[in-house]
């Protein structure tokens, strides 16, 4: 273990990387903080520092960021100014910003997707396509904005297989075959819409829209009064889908980078 | 500095705050201003009132503390 001792700072703490991606500061045999460095499934490093007291988060994130190689990630919510500049002043910079909307169930009036096109309920789409389909929409954003631009996904993914749970998505079927889909969960009481994506030879038809207003619609009947969606601040259709069917924005989440050396 | 040394101690959120901070009800009926840690947003777990919740409260002062993991329903 490596430890630094900072004498400068209210509380002077002692830093020690227990392991690779863990580093722990110390008051005197105190905790007074911590800083995590963890990898996403895309390989992206994402950091994170729990800390009483500025002085000691500064010291953190120097310690981090002197260690580690570049590029690297973390999120703050943006209302929250002291981590924001924490880390600002740390070196990182905003890359992206991705708006929480509160989306109200009852929006959701008859649902009628675009016609020839019919909606699976979550629970019933067959797991073959559905993979298929997760995987070509992939390919589709990758080789065009990216995926890192979309919103993160934080569980692993075995064998790059990252349908989860196949039972958690909704898909929208035209001519036998799997052409959009959307993923809710519901951990609490607030379902969160996480991923809504169509083929791209099949966009701008309103099949995006269907399947959201489906599954307001599925969510409303179950007494369900809102969901949470996020979306990439760059992304106009996802804005004007979410905007259009009465959502409203409730928070935002910065993505900040540091970029080479 | 979850399972590190903090005193830990399930509560209630009653209100989300501005800033990012929320107030947690503990079982003694004590509340305490709180802010999410770094494990639970950078795996963008949403906190709202009424979620049951894990606090680490801050030896520094024991009315602030950091939210560690918010339980399931």
């Amino acid at each position: 273990m490596d430890t630094v001792r900072f004498t400068e700072g209210e509380p002077a703490v002692s830093i020690t990387r227990v392991e690779p991606g863990l580093w722990q500061a110390s008051d005197d045999g105190r905790p007074a903080g911590r800083g995590e460095a963890t990898t996403r499934p895309d390989g992206r490093v994402f950091l994170s520092v729990d800390a009483w007291h500025r002085s000691v988060f500064d010291q953190l994130a120097r310690e981090m960021l002197a260690t580690l190689p570049d590029p690297l990630h973390t999120v703050v919510d943006e209302t929250d100014r002291e981590l924001l500049d924490g880390w600002q002043q740390a070196g990182l910079t905003i890359r992206r910003r991705e708006w929480e909307y509160v989306v109200p169930t009852r929006a959701a009036g008859p649902v009628v997707p675009p016609p020839g096109v019919a909606i699976v309920p979550a629970g019933s789409a067959e797991e073959g396509p559905l993979r298929e389909l997760d995987r070509v929409v992939r390919a589709e954003v990758e080789a065009t904005v990216g995926w890192s631009e979309m919103p993160a996904e934080v569980l692993p993914h075995p064998a790059g297989d990252t349908v989860v749970d196949p039972s958690k998505y909704a898909v929208a079927v035209e001519d036998g075959e799997y052409v959009g889909l959307i993923r809710v969960v519901q951990v609490t009481r607030l379902p969160r819409i996480g991923l809504v994506a169509v083929r791209a030879d099949r966009q701008r038809r309103g099949i995006a829209r269907g399947l959201v207003m489906h599954t307001l619609d599925v969510l409303h009947r179950a007494g369900i009064k809102t969901a949470s969606a996020e979306v990439n601040e760059a992304n106009a259709a996802a804005t004007a889908l979410f905007e259009g069917i009465g959502a409203r924005r409730a928070n935002s989440t910065v993505e900040l980078m540091r970029h080479g050396r | 500095m979850a399972g590190k040394g903090g005193i830990e101690v399930e509560g209630t959120v009653v209100e989300c705050l501005r800033d990012a901070r929320f107030t947690v009800e503990l079982p003694n009926g004590h509340h305490v201003l709180a802010h999410i840690s770094g494990k639970i947003r950078k795996n963008f777990i949403k906190i709202v009132p009424y979620d049951r919740v894990l606090v680490e409260l801050s030896p520094y002062d024991l009315d602030r503390g950091r939210i560690l993991f918010r339980y399931r329903n």
